[in-house]
């Protein structure tokens, strides 16, 4: 009897813990106020538009198409306004962006220059300000100039106003006298967003114009004039925003990536919150009275204590990473786990172990590229083993053979591929046929033979919807498409690669007599391209596709193909040269287990495109998460307006067959855009990928060699007429020799 | 007399732990990486890395270049200090002003030398301005970055950068030999020239065989010049290029057994040269 009390007590004990374990977790996050809002999903879903967000003392306020409130510490923000009730036709006024800082909600109508003030109920619009030349009249539409970071300080609003329409990212502080309307301009210069840190002060996030360096200072509040400046960058900082500051501490706060810091003294502090997304410089972030940071960022709205007993106790390193959908997604499924990102992206197996070595950084995931050095790096043992994870290696066994061995050895796998880059080009083959230029080439010498028809007949003049290429190209990187396709072609593990060989010299030869075409820029500093007479032309060739639009089946007017580069001599087989990005970890890393968590959460729900181009098994199309809800909504609209037609009277006939006109014009559009995947496209692909040549065995095109830097230098000079063919091509075999030699 | 020894010693002590710190252990800990495999975990080969080294073509071809570079840069430096010290000499106090404008380029930084080598010399540079359209040669301008003609100006910044040292070295030893020599010798009818081979050179010898050693030694370093100008892969591949190659391949094995070879190399001609000027000296 004693002792089956005794077990029923343990079992009692255990369920309580079982029980109270959630609850006590519960509480914990809740008692530090931390929320993801309105986050965006995996599949790209959002719960909730929003755009403009404040606070006014403990309370946030987000607008978008509906105008919510809300608190730290509560379940879900709460409705205040509708979007009907916001878009209310009978209201000449709207609420566009929401104008917090002191101790009222306030809004602006950005078309009309309108403030309104909260009264607990709707806005009432209080005064017109002085809004002369803010808004034109473009096609029937008012466009107003964008307007950010709207805050009231001592009385006074603030905003950055566009200077003119087409002056982007180019805003102006404007200082608006709230009994007046009137306003002034401050001297600051290249503002992005602006918050009140003292009585007659404004802490400014800036970005220099010319050099991309960001910097945050404080301004005088009355004439603008910079009086300090807490951080400036030495050059290309990356990307800084969510810029707040306390006023009662001074303390400025801003989000460095994922990551909430403070900013003083010249230099950015340590981390004291982390966010599951990146800042972006355009959205400010907002403090609030308990110690609350809020930012929204592309992935959501996100609020966070600044108290440190709330920090999460594990920082995940992630080094040459951002905030990815899967990254942010597997952040808010583990929030006590800190995920820091920096986009240091390592181009030499050299720059991967001062990182691995490094004990200040601690990298726990790097990306690495595969003519970055990933071989060395793996052979030599500096990434860790990830065998350990049934589910990685199951994920890597199901991708393609050559994918899986470059990770995939004796046993040990090396690091999870994450990204597949293809030198594989989009072509409008039936464009081609159509205007007489004989479809795909077959030949290098076919498509340079395109090249010149296309200039020596005057082509872009005659058929200017069409241009010859995508945007940056000009002969010169004809020349790096032709040799880089030649050593994707020809290169041997065993053997030197040879340049002089008669195809290379045909087509280089060929290429000598192409006239000089590209970009330039006219007087007024537009691009005018010599092989395209309209900037809105679909290009012929794309040479440049990138994976997140690989799959791109064009619109109506274009019908793009994949296709490989072709050969150098008739009769080749296709060829695809293939980069391939892996996430590998740190042997010194002290968090593998959350590391292996966190690549198994990638493997699962990394973006889809790069995980079909990586895996053959996955063969159904994928939608556009936005596009589903899109059609969903155009469908249930044409269902009612369907309805309504039924039991319409005569009169009305005719203005719902224009409303059903209308839905269905928008079901073809959104069917333009609706797959990320197609099918049509898939299957294209999975046709191509027995040509598939991973260049993780190339010498000539690995950064740690130095061979990539040697050969462009000879192409420069080659192109630009230093060099004749024969001495290019002799320098290319010397140096391909010796680059052989030395690493035998 | 204990307290002075004291003293000394930690006087000593900070100049010394640098010694310690940045040469003897990294010597002892480098050889050890050049009997690993070059893995993280440091695995012992024994003398396998030294014979792959060894077989290694573009390390052969590193060898023989940096031999060549040095062969053909310290006599020109030798011999062209030697003749400008003994100018300098026959001007007096007027030499100083020369003398010193020899040494500026000595005192300049590398990088801003360079970048200036890279402006004279480069396709549409002063240089070939010069030849091509000032005196009308063929035409035709010369690559200078690459190829056989590399060797112009490497050489030419080699010898421009290190000349004036030499020259120093040169004109104060020079000083030291007594007037009367040349009086007496010139009494006798000796020529200019065999003044300076029969009476200076025999005098000053060991100041000699130290600026022979060190323009030797500077030449062997030859390397920044080549790569910045020529590039890693260049008809002037030398031992450093070799080594910053691998390097740069996390090849450390290899960088630490090219070094320590080569290291034996120059340790044996060393010996050869300084037996041979032992066994020459005028006492």
């Amino acid at each position: 009897m004693n002792r089956i009390k005794t077990w029923c007590s343990i079992l009692l004990c255990v369920l309580l813990i079982c029980c109270a374990a959630p609850t006590v977790a519960l509480s914990a996050a809740a008692e530090s106020g931390n929320a993801d809002l309105f986050t965006r999903e995996v599949d790209g879903s959002s719960s909730e538009y929003v755009n403009s967000v404040v606070a006014v003392q403990d309370t946030l306020y987000m607008l978008g198409n509906a105008l919510f409130s809300y608190r730290p510490g509560n379940a879900e923000p709460q409705q205040l306004l509708t979007s009907e009730q916001i878009w209310d036709s009978e209201t000449i006024y709207q609420p566009q962006l929401l104008i917090g800082g002191e101790d009222t909600l306030f809004a602006l109508d950005t078309t009309h220059g309108m403030l309104g003030m909260w009264d607990g109920r709707r806005f009432d619009w209080i005064q017109q300000l002085d809004w002369a030349n803010m808004t034109r009249e473009v096609d029937e539409w008012t466009e107003s100039r964008s307007v950010q970071s709207p805050i009231m300080a001592d009385g006074w609003l603030y905003m950055l106003v566009m200077r003119n329409f087409d002056a982007w990212d180019d805003f102006a502080l404007h200082r608006y006298d709230i009994a007046t309307g009137e306003f002034t301009i401050l001297s600051t210069q290249d503002v992005l967003s602006i918050a009140s840190c003292a009585p007659g002060k404004l802490v400014a996030l800036r970005r220099d114009r010319v050099e991309w360096k960001p910097s945050i200072v404080v301004v005088d509040g009355v004439t603008g004039a910079v009086e300090r400046t807490l951080f400036e960058a030495d050059g290309y900082y990356g990307m800084l925003g969510g810029l707040a500051c306390d006023i009662e501490t001074g303390a400025v706060y801003v989000a460095k990536g994922n990551m909430v810091v403070t900013a003083e003294n010249g230099a950015l502090g340590e981390p004291v919150a982390y966010i599951n997304a990146d800042a972006s410089e355009r959205y400010p972030g907002v403090l609030l009275s308990t110690g609350h940071y809020a930012v929204y960022t592309y992935n959501g709205l996100f609020v966070r204590s600044l108290d440190p007993q709330h920090r999460p106790s594990t920082v995940l390193r992630l080094a040459g990473g951002y905030m990815d959908d899967a990254t942010s997604a597997f952040a808010r499924a583990n929030p006590d786990v800190a995920l820091q990102t920096t986009d240091d992206f390592m181009f030499t197996s050299q720059q991967v172990i001062e990182a691995l070595l490094s004990q200040e950084d601690n990298v726990d995931v790097f990306r690495v590229f595969s003519i970055a050095g990933f071989k060395g790096l793996r052979d030599k043992g500096y990434l860790a083993d990830l065998s350990a994870s049934p589910a990685l290696v199951a994920a890597v066994e199901a991708m393609y053979p050559a994918v899986g061995d470059a990770v995939l050895v004796d046993g040990k796998l090396y690091g999870l591929p994450s990204d597949l880059s293809l030198d594989l080009w989009q072509v409008e083959v039936d464009a081609l046929e159509q205007l007489g230029l004989g479809g795909m080439p077959a030949t290098m010498l076919d498509f340079l033979d395109v090249i010149e028809r296309w200039f020596d007949e005057d082509m872009a003049d005659d058929h200017p919807e069409w241009t010859l290429f995508d945007q940056w190209v000009n002969k010169e990187q004809i020349l790096y498409q032709l040799v880089m396709s030649y050593i994707g072609r020809y290169e041997q593990p065993h053997e030197p690669l040879q340049f002089d060989t008669p195809q290379l010299r045909a087509v280089l030869e060929r290429w000598e007599q192409l006239p000089d075409f590209g970009q330039s820029f006219d007087g007024g500093g537009t691009v005018v391209r010599s092989f395209s007479s309209s900037d809105d032309a679909i290009p012929l060739f794309n040479l440049s596709a990138y994976p997140f639009n690989r799959f791109y089946r064009g619109n109506a007017d274009s019908k793009p193909q994949m296709a490989p580069p072709p050969a150098f001599i008739q009769g080749e087989a296709p060829m695809v040269l293939c980069h391939l990005t892996v996430y590998a970890l740190n042997p010194n890393s002290t968090q593998e287990e959350v590391a292996l968590h966190y690549l198994e959460y990638q493997a699962e729900h990394g973006d889809p495109r790069s995980r079909y181009m990586l895996r053959p098994d996955l063969s159904e199309p994928v939608p556009e998460s936005y596009a589903i809800e899109s059609k969903r909504t155009a469908e249930q609209y044409l269902a009612e307006a369907l309805e309504k037609l039924d039991k319409a009277d005569e009169a009305d006939i005719k203005d719902i067959e224009a409303e059903i006109e209308s839905y269905q014009a928008w079901l073809d559009d959104i069917e333009r855009y609706y797959w990320m995947i197609p099918a049509e496209a898939l299957a294209e692909y999975r046709a191509l990928a027995p040509y598939f040549v991973l260049s993780i065995d190339s010498v000539m095109l690995n950064y740690d060699a130095g061979s990539v830097e040697e050969l462009f230098s000879d192409l420069q000079r080659y192109a630009q007429g230093q060099m004749r063919l024969d001495e290019m091509l002799r320098e290319l075999d010397k140096k391909s020799r010796m680059i052989f030699l030395e690493g035998q | 007399m204990f307290t002075r020894k004291r003293m000394l010693a930690l006087f000593l002590l900070p100049g010394l732990a640098g010694l310690l710190v940045f040469y003897l252990i990294p010597f002892v800990y480098g050889f050890y990486f050049s009997v690993t495999d070059g893995t993280r975990l440091n695995e012992y080969v024994g003398f396998s890395n030294y014979l792959k080294v060894w077989q290694n073509p573009m390390f052969q071809q590193g060898l023989l270049t940096t031999m060549e570079l040095s062969l053909l840069c310290a006599p020109i430096i030798f011999v062209l200090a030697f003749a400008i010290a003994g100018m300098l000499r026959s001007l007096g106090q007027g030499s100083t002003f020369y003398r010193n404008a020899l040494l500026l380029p000595y005192l300049m930084p590398s990088s801003a030398m360079i970048l200036i080598w890279l402006l004279i010399f480069d396709y549409s540079g002063v240089f070939n301005q010069i030849l091509v359209e000032a005196l009308g040669l063929g035409g035709e301008r010369l690559i200078w970055t690459s190829g056989p003609l590399l060797r112009v100006p490497v050489i030419l910044l080699y010898v421009w950068k290190n000349l004036g040292f030499s020259v120093v070295i040169f004109t104060s030893a020079l000083q030291a030999v007594p007037q009367a020599y040349y009086e007496y010798a010139s009494l006798e009818g000796a020529s200019r020239v065999k003044q300076e081979l029969r009476i200076t050179l025999p005098l000053i010898s060991p100041t000699a065989f130290l600026v022979f050693v060190l323009a030797w030694i500077n030449a062997f370093k030859i390397f920044k010049e080549i790569y910045f100008i020529g590039g890693a892969y260049s008809d002037l591949y030398t031992l450093q290029h070799f080594m910053n190659n691998h390097f740069a391949r996390i090849n450390y094995q290899y960088v630490t057994t090219a070094a320590y070879s080569f290291a034996v190399i120059v340790l044996i001609l060393f010996g050869a040269l300084y037996w041979f000027e032992m066994r020459h000296r005028v006492e």
